[in-house]
């Protein structure tokens, strides 16, 4: 018999994996940020305390910490002292709706034409991947670097 | 003493210099470094790199033959201040075993006369987890059990910094885990976490920071997060090699020459050195590749 | 705690040392009457048998029957070899075990370390001779012999401060010599081979020559007719500062050591 197996919003989040070429705290950011766009994190909804989010996928405390910090400054979450982590209820993470749906269909035929046309060029799989990967990390240096200047 | 007068120290360790021989082996060599407070840092490294030798040497076990250490704000080196440091320190041993003539209940009562602050619902919680048997002497505990009763030991003093020499070694991925999940808990709770390990992939999961030792001295010691942002494998296919000065740029950790291809390291300034390369290469086509911390550290290895 | 730890370590070596020596001085305190009719039934039927010097005298004289055996013989000997046991330990035999690491993160300094196993260990022989003296009397009494307690007192001293240098010298091995058993048997070792030689002086030989520094166990059993003027006061310091220096030179080692 098939039956819910019902668990809190704590395990909704999937533990970041290092090994990306991604760092962790930019992986777990954009996992909160899905679920915001997803509808899966709501307006008002809490988020597990530093601690507690640490702990669940064993990951360093300061991760989570800069995260929601991080968070706060872009207007996605809420963080009340004392009390904990909520998303922003002026939230700047538009939901997905029927419109942003569909922005997400049309790139992904972006991406599938490029794909094609690569293949056409005879670039294989393992090189197209390569250089969509150093594309997006020199993108990711340059970007560091202007926000941290 | 020190810390009643200037503001305390941000540092959990703070050494200069220290160097440890043994007749003409070199063991440790003017390792020089800098441990936040309150941050997970992760020491890797080689078997016989160094790793315990210099935690020995942080601990009083090992008397440094130059230079200076203080853990805590303590000066390691002096005996008595080492015992003050102690108070507030918990260690696990790279090895684990424990006295063969107690039992679990003992060696509890024994270690916890010790320490004023002894967290006895971190012990409570901890027996319960690990399902330790109290009265086994722990001369018949299986390995993993050992840790985790080494573990308890450490976890339950309420110190404020945690050194853990090989903490998950020998133990299976579901213990793996737990363990790492209380160092994580630890740190969440204030305390400071200073373990070395041979698993890069713990390292890369829970420390702040990461420092690698090899044959004795420092070749890393980096934010874990500068790894995967600024970390870059950096190649060009060349006809012929540029002159190394052209490549004397800030950042540039290592230039290897593999036939007709010229690999750069870079710890950061990754776009000006692409650029740089980009002038002499053929087709002026240079790649760019981000590096786990795997990579990063076999590439520090390496011998030139 | 350290204490309860270094009493938990040496406890099966203690308790065993206790009751071999006890069990010798209870075999010789009942067996008197026994042991004393063989004697004279071997007289009688025997009278070519070469007697050594103390027998005749050890059969009709109980306190001089005790000194011999128990004071000069057996449980002498027994002590020495359970104060060599019991100097067994320290931070070289937990580097061995894998345990110095732990011992060692705890918040104690070196000096207490040895400070306490010296202690315990001095305290457990010191409650052999004192069970070993209280048994004797005991038995003598219910076997209706008397043993004058200020003579039993008196050697009992004689041995424990005499002997304390074992003690000493084997805290000290520990701390140089690696390894389980191998402490143990060079003190054990040493300590053979010093009964071995000095035997012939314990029987009745003067000492002379180079036999001189190591009469500990004739100082250790003293004379039997005892009386204070007889006590080798020479030997005595001389014992003490061997046990002296042999604790300086552990203690020593042990704080300068890499563990």
């Amino acid at each position: 018999m098939l039956v819910y197996q019902t668990t809190s919003t704590v395990t909704l989040f999937l533990k970041p994996n290092p090994a990306l070429g991604v760092p962790i705290y930019l992986q777990l950011k954009e996992q909160i940020r899905h679920a915001c766009e997803t509808g899966a994190l709501r307006q008002g909804d809490s988020l597990p305390g530093i601690r507690n989010l640490a702990e669940l996928l064993v990951i360093n405390p300061n991760t989570v910490a800069r995260v929601y910090r991080e968070l706060e400054q872009e207007g996605v979450l809420d963080l009340r002292h004392g009390v904990g982590a909520f998303v922003a209820s002026s939230g700047t993470v538009t939901r997905w709706t029927a419109a942003k749906a569909g922005q997400m269909k049309a790139a992904q035929k972006t991406v599938s034409d490029l794909v094609a046309q690569l293949q056409e060029r005879g670039f294989d799989a393992d090189e197209i991947r390569r250089l969509v990967e150093a594309e997006l990390a020199s993108d990711t240096s340059r970007k560091s670097r202007r926000s941290s200047a | 003493m020190r810390q009643h007068l200037a503001l305390q120290t941000a540092y959990a360790i703070e050494t200069d210099g220290l160097t440890k021989h043994y007749g003409s082996f070199e063991a440790v060599c003017d390792l020089t470094m800098r441990v936040a407070k309150g941050s997970i840092t992760g020491f890797l490294g080689q078997n016989g790199a160094g790793k315990s030798t210099t935690i020995k040497m942080l601990l009083g076990m090992i008397r440094p033959t130059r230079g200076q250490a203080r853990v805590l704000d303590f000066n390691a080196i002096n005996e008595k201040e080492s015992i003050e440091m102690r108070k507030r320190v918990a260690y696990v041993a790279e090895d684990k075993r424990l006295y063969d003539y107690m039992t679990v209940r003992q060696i509890i009562g024994f270690t916890k006369s010790f320490y004023p602050n002894w967290r006895t619902d971190i012990e409570k919680r901890l027996l319960d987890d690990f399902r330790l048997p109290l009265d086994r002497a722990t001369k018949k505990l299986s390995k993993g059990m050992r840790t985790q009763t080494a573990l308890l030991l450490a976890l339950a003093r309420g110190a404020e910094f945690l050194i853990l020499d090989e903490p998950t070694e020998g133990l299976d991925p579901v213990v793996t885990e737990k363990v790492l999940q209380l160092v994580v808990g630890a740190a969440a709770d204030g305390a400071t976490v200073f373990f070395s390990s041979h698993q890069i992939a713990e390292v890369e999961q829970v420390a702040d920071r990461v420092l690698l030792i090899d044959k004795g001295q420092l070749v890393l010691d980096s934010p874990i997060e500068a790894i995967s942002q600024d970390y870059r494998r950096i190649r060009c296919v060349y006809d012929e090699p540029p002159p190394l000065s052209a490549l004397k740029l800030d950042g540039v950790k290592r230039v290897a020459v593999e036939g007709r291809v010229v690999s750069v390291l870079a710890s950061h300034n990754a776009h000006e050195i692409a650029g740089q390369m980009g002038k002499f290469a053929y087709g002026h086509r240079v790649e760019t590749f981000p590096m786990t911390l795997k990579e990063v550290v076999l590439e520090s290895l390496k011998r030139d | 705690m350290l204490y309860y730890k270094c009493w938990l370590e040496s406890k099966s070596r203690f308790v065993t040392g206790l009751l071999a020596t006890t069990g010798v001085c209870a075999f010789w305190t009942l067996g008197h009457t026994w042991i004393n009719d063989q004697w004279r039934k071997d007289l009688i039927e025997h009278p070519d048998w070469n007697n050594p010097d103390w027998f005749l005298r050890a059969m009709n004289d109980y306190p001089f029957y005790l000194h011999h055996f128990v004071y000069a013989e057996m449980f002498q000997k027994l002590w020495v070899v359970f104060a060599v046991l019991l100097g067994i330990g320290g931070l070289m035999r937990e580097a061995s075990h894998g345990t110095a690491g732990f011992t060692l993160s705890l918040p104690v300094g070196r000096l207490d370390l040895i400070g306490v196993r010296a202690t315990v260990a001095a305290v457990q022989l010191f409650t052999m001779n004192v069970l070993a003296l209280a048994l004797i009397v005991c038995l003598s009494n219910v076997m209706g012999l008397t043993y004058p307690l200020a003579h039993g007192i008196a050697h009992s001293a004689l041995l424990f401060f005499g002997g304390i240098v074992f003690l000493a010298a084997s805290l000290c091995v520990s701390e140089f010599v690696e390894g389980e058993h191998t402490p143990a048997l060079i003190g054990l070792g040493g300590v053979g081979l010093l009964y071995f030689v000095m035997q012939p002086y314990v029987d009745g030989l003067p000492v002379s020559g180079f036999a001189i520094p190591f009469s500990v166990p004739k100082l250790m059993a003293g004379s039997p007719d005892f009386s204070i003027a007889e006590i080798d006061w020479l030997g005595m310091t001389a014992s003490l500062t061997a046990a002296s220096i042999f604790m300086l030179l552990a203690i020593r080692r042990t704080r300068r050591h890499d563990y």
